[in-house]
């Protein structure tokens, strides 16, 4: 009924017939309609039928042993539809245009809602980023220029000859892998270059930790870094040997420059290891 | 049945939206490797004569020498990034930057103004070197382009901001 006040309030006397109608039906007492209703029953002739016939339902209800309740009341004036046509038209769904967003279900708006949410989250999270530009992915990195920053800055923190040792190992295996990556496809100048560097991180970087660890480090820390870098050193040359067999023979030379630069080292340290050498 | 295909088509297109955002795969061809090894073949062999450098350093004074050196090698690489309006390369490089100025730079000048006192004979030195890498990472930002398209990737960006905090990681960390 308060919507009906309200709209009523809205609307003025334009609400249609019918809408009464179906209201005093829904009233709990047709006898007793309320101020705005008795304002329009004075005038409609149509509608007063309708309460006199609501309020005789009423009368015939109350003899049934049925609940008294709306609910019951309403469930009878579906199985007497015969009673009256404006009765009936109060429980029949009119076959109104639904809209499309009534279509839509509840759990259907959910999950439209969580996609949008989603497409907009996702757009945001992209490209916004105080007026930037939209941009294509990142083009993939260097992974050696990555770890030779790495080492590097891993130098800058060592306070050992042994923890110095052990990055120009890792850097020296770095090379390795970049050597054994690009070995089918190497080319003279690349390959020229890739020697060069594992030239220095071997003879430059650790052989010359190596001497330092011989100078100052305890017998065990000593042995077991230099047995460490010497198996490494193996590796290489190992590796440089084999992959010089399936290089393009313009740059198996470089690997077996590499091989050689591992193997001179290694029987350096090898010699330090058992104290032949100096 | 149309929402449900909807649905489905909204989910499948963001999703592909965030997939697309994500990071580049990270195997790559002999050709494509190849080719990063030929671009940074210079700037790797000048950062394993650093790293020699380094590692003959025995105190934080020479280790930041180093550092500057490296630091001054890495704007080279940052120039010409800029000169090619090639935003990537501008982050590769300004992220490399960001990382030896907080795990190499900073930590040596720290260690440095522990060691060396005022009263100290490397006193002198230490201000110096200071005002070297000082410089040296102040000029690293007014590389970064202000105007134009460059400016407005989100990757020059983020490496602005990224130079921004190194310099005044370094700033606080001098006298």
């Amino acid at each position: 009924m308060r919507n009906f006040k309200e709209r009523e309030r809205g609307n003025g006397t334009d609400m249609k017939c019918e809408e009464l109608q179906n209201l005093i039906l829904a009233l709990p007492d047709p006898a007793q309609p309320t101020p705005e209703l008795q304002q329009h029953l004075r005038g409609c002739a149509a509608c007063r039928a309708v309460q006199a016939r609501a309020r005789n339902l009423d009368t015939l209800l109350a003899g049934l042993p049925a609940p008294a309740s709306r609910v019951a009341r309403e469930a009878f004036l579906a199985e007497v539809g015969s009673v009256a046509p404006i009765i009936a038209s109060t429980h029949r769904k009119a076959p109104v245009k639904r809209s499309w967003l009534r279509a839509v279900k509840w759990q259907h708006a959910v999950g439209i809602a969580a996609a949008i949410f989603i497409a907009i989250g996702s757009g945001w999270a992209i490209f916004h980023k105080r007026g930037a530009t939209p941009e294509m992915a990142e083009k993939p990195r260097h992974e050696l220029l990555n770890q030779e920053m790495k080492h590097l800055t891993a130098l800058s923190q060592a306070n050992s000859a042994t923890q110095r040792l052990q990055v120009w190992g890792a850097w020296a295996i770095d090379l390795r892998k970049e050597s054994q990556a690009i070995h089918k496809v190497a080319q003279p100048e690349e390959m020229a270059t890739l020697s060069t560097m594992f030239d220095k991180a071997v003879s430059r970087g650790m052989l010359a930790q190596a001497q330092e660890i011989g100078l100052t480090v305890p017998a065990a820390e000593r042995h077991a870094a230099l047995t460490s870098a010497i198996q490494q050193l193996a590796d290489a040359e190992v590796e440089a040997s084999t992959l010089a067999q399936s290089a393009p023979t313009p740059t198996q030379k470089y690997f077996t420059r590499m091989a050689d630069t591992a193997k001179t080292a290694r029987q350096t340290l090898n010699q330090r290891l058992t104290g032949k050498g100096s | 049945m149309r929402l449900r295909l909807a649905l489905a088509l909204v989910t499948f297109a963001s999703l592909s939206l965030w997939a697309s955002g994500q990071g580049p795969a990270p195997s790559l061809s002999a050709g494509e490797q190849l080719k990063m090894l030929a671009r940074n073949q210079r700037l790797l062999d000048d950062l394993v004569e650093r790293g020699l450098g380094m590692s003959a350093a025995r105190s934080p004074l020479a280790r930041i020498e180093e550092c500057r050196k490296t630091t001054d090698r890495l704007s080279d690489e940052l120039r010409h990034a800029v000169d090619r309006n090639d935003s990537d390369r501008i982050a590769e490089i300004g992220d490399h930057l960001h990382l030896l100025v907080s795990d190499a730079l900073v930590p040596n000048l720290r260690e440095a103004r522990d060691q060396i006192r005022p009263e100290s004979a490397d006193y002198p030195l230490l201000l110096e070197r200071e005002a070297q890498v000082q410089r040296s990472v102040n000029e690293l930002n007014p590389l970064l382009p202000t105007t134009g398209e460059l400016s407005k990737s989100r990757r020059v960006q983020l490496t602005r901001e990224k130079l921004q905090k190194a310099a005044q990681d370094v700033q606080g960390n001098t006298r």
